[in-house]
Parts: structure tokens; C-alpha cells; sequence
């Protein structure tokens, strides 16, 4: 993880020259919203229903410490195992190290965020174990040796031909271009991984604190393969998911389905509480959750930022950003995409290792409108950009460091604003093309090289206002 | 090598929550607005109250939620009913080999030695690659949940969670007076009915809600079933 840096500069400009990408970001997500809206409006109390997600979020995570304590005697007196691990490598460490003792050769994964944060699939590959991911999206993702674009719909950026062509030549199968035939082949070739497969590693949507459940919520039915069929159990979660009461569990089951899928309630919900009973006939023999800070603990810390652990990986405020829109999920460099990606990544990788991603953003708000549990993208983003600007291992900013201070100077000298001003109306002609500013030179070509910017009005907004004011009242 | 992680990261918690000892407590901790005995049964009383006088409204819910998400319902009105459709479906899919939960009703109609007299198979699902060859699953519904659709299986030793997950079709007889109208309701009557004497404590292994068959939408958004669980789910309502 040390070596990661992001340049959302760099890739979203590439996705934005991709015809294709854009072609289905756009059919994907129009069909979404539309979706999304209908699951949402009929539900008789959203707004309570958000509210009430919210606060329950608040309380558990300001009492995070004994939530985690009862969810862990909870799992235990269950039957199940429990682990911390501080970071991604303890994780995989853990997991490796439980895998290697029962001598698993192969290894059957579910959908799970987390142990994409942590690269679990390079530890498990590393140590000689097969893993194969069975979600259909990340299955096809796999295969093509990608990272997933949403975190919800993984192989959103692919179409039905590219996913027949990943067949042909990674499973030798003739070409289908039927989404029917494709799902056909995908459940025949990953229902012998899943006889074969000694252990099964989950990721985990809610942690029940006072009855040590864990619940997966999916659709395709590979969850519940996952942590039914092979002798071991893994979930791994973030310390941020447990919530307290087995009661708040609908009101969460509401607000993450209808807003991550547009659905009423997903096919499949399992709530496990530990491995197989002796008296039962299936299920895990052993079960073993592993409960990870890998940052989390740090966002914690500072109140400004909070709110950014109430998330629920909903995915919603992906599919409503105008800009994941335009660039897609790989834009976004790491694991969460979006809007949530763009105020999680910098803060569990480092400020200085993803320094572009809280300014990809218009701040439009349309993320913090849609999330179901009310997080303030927006203003998470301005903080974030703040640490940006005043973070001296981000070289890249001091001009905008420069800029920021110089525009501080300006905005608070009426004179001297003013004087800015009426210089910048003259200098700024040779550069006008139809009205409008397109290519400055340096230093200004910065701002210029992505976007242009109104040509400066002969008559300042504030003489033009009092005018206006004049005739109207 | 002994790693402290689950001190440091509580720790850091507390510190992070600027507080200096951890927050313990009972049930109030738990809920701030957790009811008493009586306003409890009070509330389970109304719950199941409505399962009875709006039964027939919530059927008709029921059956058009299931119908939506590609559910096949079938409304019976006796056992021999109960077996014709299970006979019918046995036969259109051309059906040898069987799994059957051994819970309560299904052992009371006596299903699985009306099939076996059929000359039909069954596995256990002791063994999953016996499992692997069934052609059906059959199991029970503990409760439904009318608004979704949904209908609620409950794991134990009498009722494992393979028969309704790996066999490609996948039949379910639940009765009329077991659907309530929506999840809340469901969760309620769940945190005070299920565990030991209906406290949540020991809660067995697993509790699945299923709303209709298998389904993915991994493939440009478009909706395919079957995908790794049931490609059919046909539930039988049985309307006595």
C-alpha cells in the first residue's frame, strides 16, 4: 500500500476519451436513477427512515469501543472466532495464517470491499492458495485481470461482447453474446470451485453488537454458497459496521437496498450468528470474523470527517455524481469510487498519496442529497481540500497554495480588487475567443488547461447590480 | 507472536472519541428507547392481531410481490393439494432426485413418503456433493414478509440452508397465517420470539430471507436468474 499514488488527473482524462466507457456509464447509469427514484418514492417515511439510519450511525460509532467489545463476546459465546487486525497486512496475515493451519488449497470469495482495500487475493496467490471471486461482476473481473469500477456493479464499464470475448479466451468457451449464456457458464465453472473450495472469505454488510450476527445481503446467491459449502468461514469487516440491536436491522436492510439496487429487498439476506451447530447437517465448521482499523480509527478521530464511517457502501451517490458519470469507477485509482471514494481514499491512504481526489468534485451536492445516511460529501470534501492545500508533502499544490492566499489578499482589498480587476479586463484581450477565455498562459493555464473561463466584463457585476436593482425596485 | 491489536485499536477509539475508560452498559446501552415487558407484548399482540384480521389482504400482497421479482405462487387449500403441485412440478421438470427439509408440517403431510412411493430420490445434505446432484429442494417458510415478497427460513437441525440454495429449483409450502406485512413488523416479532425463550440469546446458525429466484444484473444491467442459487422458486400457500 506504501507504493500507491493516484493521479485522478491522469486517468479520468484517458476515460473521458473512451467511447465505450462512456457509452455504458451512460446506459448503466440512466437505467439506474430511474431505478432507484421508484424503490425510493414508494417507501412511505425515506426521510424518517434516513433519519433514523443516521442516527443510529452517530450513537454506534460514539460508543464504537463497546459496541465492538459485545459484538466480540457475541460471535465467541456463538461459537466463532474472533480477530483484530490494526491494518491491511495484519488482515491478510490473519487470514493467510488461518488458511495455512487448516492447509486450504482453495479459497471461494464473495463480494467484499474489504478485502479488496487490503489486496487479500495477492496474499492468498503469494502463499501458492487458488482463490476465485464469485460474484458474477468480479468473477468477469477476475478473469480479466481488473479492478472493479463500482462497488456495487463491478464490471459496469463492460459490455456483453467484451465479457463473451473474456470467455472465449480465458475459459475456452465458444462465443455467446447473451447475457442468459454467459450467467450459464459462470454458474457451471464456479460450482465445481465451490465443492472444491476449504474455506470460504466474506465481506460483511451490518454486525449485529447483541446477538453477534453478521449479515450479507446479495442477489446472485454466491454469499450464501460462500458461507454454507466449504468447512471454513471467513467475514472480515470494518470496524465501522457493527450496529447495536438486531431491531435496527430493517431499517438498514431498507435504506442500503433500495438505494444500492433499486429493489424492495434483496434475493438473498443471511444473517449468520457462528459456524454449523453440532446437531446441524450444513454450514462451516468453523466460523471466523476478522474486525479491521486498517485508518478507520484515525477518520474517527477528527470530528470534521467523522461522518465519512457512517457509510454504508450503498453506492448510491456513484450513480448520481456528474462526474463519476463522465470518468467512471477507475478513475478513481483505488477500491471506492465516486463521490465516498473521493473523501475515503485520501483519508485511509494518505492525504499526500491521493491529493486530486477531494477536488474531483463540482460540489453540486448531489451525493450528499441522495446518501441514505445523510453524509455530508460535500463539505468532508472541502475539509479534505484544506489538508490538501496545507500539506507540505504535496508539492504538486504550492502554486495553488500561492493562488489561494493571493485571491485571500484580493477578495479582502476593495482597492486593490478593484485595481485586479480592470487590469485583468485589459490583459485578458488577446486571449478572448467568443467571449470566453480558453488557453491563458503560465501560470493561469492551469486553470485553462481543463476548462475555460468568461471573458472579464467591461462593467464590473457590482456597477451592472446596482443598475439592475435601480430599474427592478 | 502476540499482537496487541485488539488493545490499540480500542484504544485508539477512546482516544479518537476523546474519552478515557470504555462505555459499558446493559440493555439501555444497547437501546435508549428499549420498552418494557409489557409494552413489548402489547406491541407482538398487535402484530400478530393484524396477521389475522388483514390475512387476506396480505395474501393478496404477498403473491404480487413474489409475482414481481419472479416468484411462481400457488394458493392451496388442502394437503392433497399440497402434493398434487409438488407432484406436478416433480414431473415438468423431470425430476429424480430430491432434498426435503424433516421439519413439522412437511413430516405431518407426510411429503417425502408420498414421493418416495413416486419412486423419487432423496439426499442428505450432509453431503454436498450429493447435494450437488438434486434436482428440487423443499423446504418450509417460517414466516413471509408481505410488503417484499419474502419469505423467512430459520436453520436448524432440522432444516439446513443448502436444500433452499443449491438445488436449481427450489419449492417452499408456507401457510397464510405466517405473513406479516412488513420487515420492521417481521424484526420485531423475530427480537422477541426467536433464541432462547424468545431473547435473542443463542440464536441458531443462520436465518436467510429469500425474495424470489437467484438474480444478477452483472451483465450491462440486465436482469438474468438462476445465477448461483435457484433459477425457479415456486412458493405454495397453504390457505386452510
Amino acid at each position: 500500500m506504501e507504493n500507491i499514488k493516484l493521479s485522478f488527473e491522469k486517468d479520468s482524462a484517458i476515460a473521458l476519451k473512451n467511447i465505450k466507457l462512456q457509452r455504458a456509464l451512460n446506459k448503466a447509469i440512466d437505467q439506474f436513477r430511474n431505478v432507484r427514484w421508484r424503490a425510493v418514492r414508494e417507501f412511505q417515511d425515506w426521510e424518517q427512515l434516513r433519519v433514523s439510519a443516521r442516527r443510529i450511525k452517530e450513537w454506534t460509532i460514539d460508543h464504537l469501543d463497546g459496541y465492538l467489545e459485545m459484538l466480540e463476546a457475541n460471535v465467541i459465546n456463538a461459537g466463532g472466532n474472533v480477530h483484530w487486525a490494526s491494518d491491511a497486512n495484519e488482515a491478510c496475515e490473519i487470514i493467510l495464517d488461518i488458511a495455512q493451519k487448516h492447509k486450504v488449497k482453495s479459497v471461494v470469495k464473495s463480494k467484499s470491499m474489504a478485502t479488496e482495500e487490503i489486496e487479500l487475493n495477492h496474499s492468498f496467490e503469494g502463499a501458492g492458495i487458488k482463490v476465485v471471486e464469485t460474484d458474477l461482476g468480479e468473477y468477469i473481473i477476475q478473469l480479466a485481470n481488473e479492478r472493479p469500477s463500482h462497488i456495487i456493479a463491478p464490471a459496469i464499464h463492460k459490455t456483453k461482447d467484451d465479457i463473451s470475448k473474456l470467455f472465449v479466451e480465458k475459459l475456452n468457451t465458444p462465443y455467446f453474446n447473451e447475457p442468459e449464456d454467459l450467467t450459464k457458464i459462470a454458474r457451471e465453472k464456479l460450482r465445481n470451485e465451490f465443492l472444491n473450495a476449504d474455506m470460504g472469505v466474506s465481506g460483511v454488510n451490518f454486525s449485529v453488537a447483541e446477538t453477534g450476527t453478521i449479515v450479507i445481503v446479495e442477489n446472485e446467491g454466491n454469499a450464501r454458497l460462500t458461507t454454507t459449502v466449504p468447512r471454513i468461514h471467513v467475514a472480515l469487516m470494518g470496524i465501522e459496521k457493527v450496529i447495536p440491536r438486531f431491531e435496527d436491522l430493517p431499517i438498514f436492510l431498507n435504506i442500503l437496498i433500495r438505494s444500492a439496487t433499486g429493489q424492495k429487498m434483496s434475493t438473498y439476506v443471511s444473517l449468520i450468528t457462528g459456524p454449523k451447530r453440532n446437531s446441524d447437517l450444513d454450514g462451516p465448521e468453523e466460523f471466523h470474523l476478522v474486525i479491521m482499523d486498517n485508518g478507520r480509527s484515525k477518520i474517527l478521530s477528527n470530528e470534521e470527517t467523522r461522518e465519512s464511517l457512517y457509510c454504508i457502501r450503498c453506492g448510491a451517490c456513484l450513480y448520481i455524481c456528474p462526474v463519476y458519470k463522465k470518468v467512471g469507477g477507475h478513475s478513481y485509482g483505488w477500491v471506492y469510487q465516486g463521490p465516498i471514494g473521493a473523501i475515503i481514499t485520501p483519508q485511509l491512504l494518505g492525504i499526500d498519496k491521493a491529493s486530486d481526489l477531494p477536488f474531483a468534485s463540482s460540489l453540486c451536492g448531489a451525493c450528499k442529497d441522495v446518501c441514505p445516511v445523510k453524509i455530508n460529501i460535500p463539505r468532508v470534501l472541502l475539509e479534505l481540500r484544506a489538508r490538501v492545500i496545507n500539506d507540505k508533502r504535496v508539492g504538486a499544490r504550492f502554486l495553488l497554495r500561492i493562488a489561494v492566499k493571493l485571491w485571500r489578499f484580493t477578495m479582502e482589498n476593495t482597492s486593490f480588487y478593484n485595481l485586479a480587476l480592470r487590469l485583468s479586463y485589459i490583459l485578458q484581450k488577446p486571449w478572448i475567443r467568443h467571449g470566453r477565455l480558453v488557453s491563458l498562459p503560465f501560470p493561469f493555464s492551469r486553470w485553462t488547461k481543463k476548462r475555460d473561463f468568461p471573458a472579464i466584463s467591461k462593467i464590473p457585476f457590482r456597477k451592472q447590480w446596482k443598475e439592475i436593482k435601480d430599474l427592478e425596485f | 507472536m502476540i499482537s496487541n491489536s485488539r488493545e490499540d485499536i480500542l484504544k485508539r477509539i477512546r482516544i479518537g472519541l476523546h474519552r478515557l475508560a470504555i462505555v459499558r452498559g446493559g440493555n439501555e446501552y444497547i437501546s435508549k428507547a428499549s420498552s418494557s415487558y409489557k409494552e413489548t407484548q402489547q406491541k407482538l399482540e398487535i402484530i400478530r392481531r393484524n396477521m389475522i384480521e388483514k390475512k387476506s389482504f396480505l395474501l393478496d400482497m404477498f403473491m404480487n410481490e413474489v409475482t414481481k421479482v419472479n416468484g411462481n405462487v400457488f394458493i392451496v387449500k388442502s394437503e392433497d393439494e399440497i402434493k398434487h403441485y409438488v407432484t406436478r412440478l416433480v414431473e415438468e421438470h423431470d425430476a429424480k432426485s430430491l432434498a426435503i427439509w424433516e421439519s413439522g408440517f412437511l413430516k405431518q403431510i407426510n411429503l417425502r413418503e408420498f414421493l418416495e412411493i413416486k419412486g423419487l430420490g432423496f439426499v442428505s445434505p450432509y453431503s454436498k456433493e450429493q447435494m450437488a446432484e438434486a434436482d428440487i429442494g423443499i423446504t418450509e417458510g417460517d414466516f413471509c414478509i408481505a410488503e417484499t415478497g419474502t419469505i423467512v427460513l430459520i436453520t436448524n437441525e432440522r432444516q439446513p440452508r443448502s436444500i433452499s440454495l443449491i438445488p436449481p429449483v427450489h419449492i417452499a409450502i408456507v401457510k397464510s397465517d405466517e405473513i406479516i406485512e412488513n420487515s420492521k413488523d417481521l424484526f420485531f416479532l423475530l427480537a422477541n420470539t426467536v433464541g432462547e425463550s424468545g431473547s435473542l440469546k443463542n440464536l441458531t446458525s443462520c436465518i436467510t430471507f429469500i425474495t424470489g429466484p437467484s438474480r444478477t444484473g452483472d451483465i450491462e444491467l440486465s436482469i438474468t436468474l438462476g445465477v448461483h442459487g435457484p433459477k425457479e422458486l415456486h412458493i405454495i400457500i397453504y390457505d386452510s
